[in-house]
């Protein structure tokens, strides 16, 4: 088992035949993933690494029943790619892109609510269920099929543990990038959820960052509704206060945006908190 | 991009918002038929402002002089001024907070209010969070009528003239792609409101929609020389970097926030210092990794650059050409530590071994060389 995909998951590669695009595809072919379709405005006919190209994302959807996709697409696009897949009846949309503009981030993620469709990023390096399902750009040396269950904002800070558990012969049931923010559809508290209910995973890997206060949110979750081990890492412990918004950003969110006050949150809500890679290794050890 | 506060009330201006009357000077004979008084004001991009002075009531053109030649010459919280607003005195009998911002969970703009605006705002809505309100627009239909009148009476302000007001905040918040529009303080003097300050914060990220408007505004800003902050703490952004000047000799850049702050806590946690964090985002290239390279060697208190990479959609084989750029020409480079590994690896390896470089595969490995060497260098 795994979340959010499975070996059905019919995936379509939006951008698929530029440069990234291309590369991650092939990357995702080979480790296993189905992908049906690649989609590329005024490309259609093409064929890239044996999959099909489309102009259209309804067309690749009519012709292929593709129910899953993944966006390499530049900041301008990701609105216009994420509206498309989801108007086309895609019901499970990844956003690669960094820098998307906050307000073509609401109108994605307000899209994907009213038609019911779940979404990853924008900014983030997708999924993947080693082994099943591969939606996302993670180094494939890192990855291993196991039990150990990872959600991150941050991609790299995730490649970073996925990198040590590899290393002490630990692997995971899913990696899952929910985006570098400020704006989520599927964030921390959904993600420990579905892993709690996942039965492949035995413990969860939560990796949160200064900013914010989604790990507060994600410590209510921990105390009130699982009984699975939550090793917690949050970086940005010794950063400086960052640049505030004005006042709003304080009125909004108060003193409950530093690491600080996060893992002690997290700390009270019986996670188990890491300081490092190596730590969250240890912990696991632990509760194995 | 922050706008200066000039900049921010024409914008509310040309959507209806009321401002006080006000001139824009630069220099001191601009002050001469001047209506008195009126309240100086320097324009800074920094909060507090007032309370360090950068607000100053005066009665003639005289007392202006002085407080003007004072901020123009001085500055105001490490900022050269060179801009002055002076502008009339509004009879406030009440001030109030209003701004719009993005709300992260729900996706939606919300309007924030509070019943006390000023410089204490901060500090006083901590201290009493039942004084503010916010309204939460909806995603297909806006600002609802409801949300408006809802406001008004938590406000006690006369829907007339507020409900206006407030559609024209949203109305600016979506147009210019703002990440925040706030009036603090918001003046209600007899039945009609003024915005006393503004502030309006651009999304950078949605620059290319509006090329005309950021060119400008990036004319105008002679505040920084573009693409480094020497000041400590100080944040600096530029196309693909991040950038912030701390307080210690070690130069970190990396390709992720998440990485970076891991690699700057294991620093700290081992008994280092980073004086310079350069984050090159999830998507960096060749560019980037040389113009990061270039502000760290460029900076004589860095005793140590400590390169954390673990690429995913970065390629190890453009960064590590990035290096290799950024070290070309440099007049001397002090220890230099790379880490490198993830997409690419391989090919990256190649081109730092045929550069004469190499690479640790392991972090904490690169971080305790990067501590050691740097305490070897300070002794």
């Amino acid at each position: 088992m795994s979340v959010l995909v499975s070996r059905q998951t019919r995936v379509l590669v939006q951008g698929i035949t530029g440069k990234v695009g291309e590369y991650q595809t092939a990357v995702m072919l080979k480790h296993g993933t189905t992908v049906v379709a690649g989609v590329t405005p005024g490309k259609g006919g093409a064929v890239v690494h044996g999959v099909p190209v489309y102009d259209f994302v309804r067309e690749a959807v009519e012709d292929t029943e593709a129910n899953a996709a993944i966006a390499f697409v530049p900041a301008v696009s990701a609105r216009g790619a994420a509206l498309e897949a989801i108007s086309a009846g895609i019901e499970f949309a990844v956003v690669t892109a960094s820098n998307v503009p906050v307000r073509d981030t609401m109108d994605i993620l307000n899209a994907a609510r009213a038609n019911g469709v779940r979404v990853l990023g924008p900014d983030t390096p997708g999924l993947v269920a080693p082994g099943l399902c591969k939606l996302g750009v993670h180094p494939e040396r890192f990855l291993r099929m196991g039990t150990v269950g990872v959600v991150s904002r941050s991609g790299a800070l995730s490649y970073e543990v996925c990198k040590h558990l590899v290393e002490a012969g630990l692997g995971q049931s899913s990696v899952v990038g929910i985006g570098g923010g400020p704006l989520w559809d599927l964030d921390q508290s959904d993600l420990l959820r579905l892993f709690q209910a996942d039965p492949q995973t035995e413990a969860i890997v939560l990796l949160g960052e200064v900013g914010g206060t989604m790990e507060h949110r994600a410590a209510k979750v921990i105390r009130e509704e699982m009984n699975k081990p939550v090793i917690a890492l949050v970086v940005g412990r010794s950063a400086p206060h960052g640049r505030k918004m004005g006042h709003a950003g304080a009125i909004i969110s108060g003193p409950d945006e530093t690491a600080v006050s996060k893992i002690d949150a997290l700390k009270a809500s019986g996670a188990l908190i890491a300081r490092n890679p190596l730590e969250v290794v240890d912990h696991l050890r632990g509760v194995s | 991009m922050q706008l200066f506060e000039f900049q921010a009330k024409k914008i509310l201006e040309e959507h209806g918002v009321p401002i006080p009357d006000g001139t824009l000077v630069s220099t001191l004979s601009g002050l001469r038929d001047l209506r008195y008084p009126a309240m100086v004001k320097a324009q800074v991009r920094s909060g507090g402002r007032g309370k360090a002075g950068g607000v100053v009531r005066v009665g003639d053109a005289d007392q202006a002089e002085i407080a003007a030649s004072g901020l123009l010459a001085e500055g105001l919280l490490g900022q050269r001024v060179s801009k002055l607003l002076v502008e009339e005195v509004i009879r406030a009998d009440r001030e109030l907070y209003l701004a719009v911002t993005c709300d992260g969970l729900r996706a939606v703009p919300v309007i924030i209010a509070g019943s006390k605006g000023g410089v204490e705002v901060e500090k006083w809505a901590q201290e009493a969070h039942d004084g503010v309100v916010r309204v939460y627009c909806d995603p297909v239909c806006g600002l609802l009528d409801s949300g408006v009148h809802f406001l008004a009476k938590a406000l006690s302000l006369p829907y007339a003239s507020f409900a206006p007001l407030v559609r024209n905040l949203v109305d600016v918040f979506l147009l210019y792609d703002a990440m925040l529009v706030e009036v603090n303080p918001l003046a209600l003097s007899g039945d009609s409101l003024v915005a006393l300050d503004a502030k309006i914060e651009l999304d950078d990220n949605a620059a290319f929609r509006h090329v005309t408007l950021h060119t400008h505004l990036a004319a105008v800003d002679t505040a920084s020389p573009a693409g480094r902050s020497t000041e400590v703490g100080k944040v600096a952004v530029v196309p693909g970097i991040t950038h912030i000047r701390l307080d210690g000799e070690i130069a970190l850049i990396s390709d992720g926030a998440g990485t970076g702050l891991l690699t700057l806590d294991m620093v700290t946690d081992a008994g280092g210092r980073v004086g310079s964090f350069s984050e090159l985002g999830a998507a960096a290239g060749r560019e980037a990794m040389c113009h990061a390279l270039g502000i760290a060697l460029e900076d004589p208190q860095m005793k140590v650059v400590l390169i954390s990479l673990i690429g995913g959609l970065t390629r190890m084989d453009d960064v590590a050409a990035g290096i290799v750029d950024g070290l070309e020409g440099a007049a001397s480079l002090p220890p230099l530590v790379i880490r490198m590994c993830g997409t690419a690896e391989e090919e990256g390896r190649q081109v730092l071994c045929e550069a004469g470089l190499s690479s640790v595969d392991d972090l904490h490995e690169a971080v305790c060389r990067a501590v050691l060497l740097a305490q070897g260098a300070g002794q």
